[in-house]
């Protein structure tokens, strides 16, 4: 597996941008229905603007998640590969239909930049 | 060089009448807001929407303005594809806001409250919720979980994976109904950001 | 700049095979490239197989990333467009380029995202058709 601190490090120094702080940052997705079995919610949406995310633990998260934000957007696959994704701006995680559980965590490594 | 950027929202209409908040970060290394414009999938949609629109809460765009107007076609040049304010906006990093309001105007063609023959609707029924950010039925974009549960009503968001259409009507508005519009749609809002 | 610079219309191909995947963008551009003054995305062929409208403003978006990922230009929305009135012009841009760089970005597909273009299982049906979308770049290059 990459080193996330070492990897972020040098892709911020390579595109000139100065870490001022970076930090692993869990982000707790929740499905919730209704008796019905409707689904209510199971996707979770926040602001990364001026930020730099990357997702660490995708082979952790269901086959058919989707992630979007402003500069990246992926759609986690079975043959997704252990590679590094950059997020920045409105992130938004949508658990798949097929997800029956109640919750899931993404684990991201949170990079702000000077 | 590196004068401009095209940042964008997108925000999920799932039902007639629904109201849709957004709020967004300018990126800090653009100072001037020049430009925005709308766009989307179906255009029967807009008619009679409006999109209201403030930066670091100062209102740009009154809630009551029509969405359609802030549309602009394959058909216009793509450097004119968007209404520009004639003054830019400063920015710093600044609070970009905004709300979508599905058929709001159709709502206002039972008005009785003016004289019988017509006449100028008064503003504040015009803009029946005045704030950004109060309002029972409003659905908010912020990053807020309680709030997402409003969005729940959208069965669309997780059958169609983010797409348009949330079955057979994507991409087929059927001719003979042309006012037709399909839910859930998305609206996509683009701002000119500028140094 | 030198004497020889020229204006060059760059296109970068992509094919959408998938309604809900997204389309990756990873290539590398061409040395000679210096600067790019315009951007203009089209679809190519494709979404005629699927629907008889000559217009649809929508058909998805695209994010371009320029100067190896240093330069988020932002979103450009892709329309499928038949009709005679179509503008063909360039949006303008004023891009200078590193030469040699990576262009990145993505482009997600909107339209024909239902259950009968794409099953549950991920298999796409008959009627659902690839279709290609096309940036071209004008380009000032000293090739």
């Amino acid at each position: 597996m990459i080193n996330i601190e070492d990897y972020a490090e040098r892709q911020m120094r390579r595109r000139g941008m100065e870490i001022t702080y970076a930090r692993m940052l869990p982000v707790v997705v929740r499905r919730i229905a209704d008796n019905n079995g409707q689904v209510l919610v199971n996707s979770m949406e926040f602001d990364a603007y001026n930020q730099y995310w990357y997702l660490v633990n995708a082979y952790e998260l269901p086959v058919g998640t989707r992630i979007t934000s402003d500069t990246h957007v992926t759609l986690l696959e079975t043959h997704t590969n252990d590679t590094m994704e950059e997020f920045s701006g409105k992130i938004k995680i949508e658990l798949p239909a097929s997800f029956t559980g109640n919750v899931c965590q993404a684990l991201f490594y949170q990079v702000l930049v000077k | 060089m590196r004068g401009f950027r095209y940042q964008q929202v997108s925000l999920r209409i799932s039902h007639k009448g629904q109201r849709v908040y957004f709020n967004a970060e300018s990126h800090k290394d653009y100072t001037l807001l020049k430009g925005i414009a709308l766009s989307i999938g179906y255009e029967s949609a807009l008619f009679g929407s409006t999109f209201g629109f403030r930066v670091n809460e100062k209102k740009i765009l009154d809630e009551s303005h029509e969405a359609h107007l802030l549309v602009f076609g394959n058909d216009v040049p793509p450097n004119q594809r968007m209404m520009f304010f004639e003054a830019p906006v400063p920015l710093q990093a600044s609070k970009l806001e905004g709300i979508y309001t599905d058929s709001a105007l159709q709502a206002l063609l039972g008005n009785t409250s003016y004289s019988p023959g017509g006449g100028v609707i008064p503003p504040a029924e015009v803009n029946i919720k005045k704030t950004f950010v109060s309002g029972k039925d409003i659905v908010s974009y912020s990053p807020v979980i309680a709030d997402a549960i409003l969005i729940s009503d959208n069965t669309g968001v997780f059958t169609g994976g983010g797409g348009l259409s949330s079955g057979g009507a994507a991409g087929s508005p059927d001719p003979s109904n042309p006012v037709q519009v399909y839910y859930p749609y998305d609206v996509r809002i683009t701002m000119y950001l500028s140094k | 700049m030198t004497g020889s610079t020229r204006v060059i219309h760059h296109p970068i191909q992509l094919i959408v095979r998938q309604p809900l995947t997204p389309v990756n963008i990873y290539t590398v551009l061409p040395g000679h490239i210096r600067r790019v003054v315009g951007v203009k995305v089209v679809h190519s062929v494709g979404v005629h197989l699927m629907s008889a409208d000559t217009y649809l403003p929508a058909i998805g978006y695209l994010s371009l990333e320029f100067n190896n990922r240093s330069y988020h230009m932002g979103h450009v929305d892709v329309s499928f467009d038949n009709r005679a009135e179509a503008s063909d012009a360039y949006l303008d841009t004023e891009i200078d380029i590193i030469p040699g760089s990576l262009l990145s970005g993505h482009y997600e597909n909107k339209v024909f995202t239902g259950t009968d273009y794409q099953r549950a299982d991920g298999t796409i049906t008959d009627k659902w058709s690839n279709y290609i979308v096309t940036i071209y770049l004008k380009a000032l290059s000293d090739d």
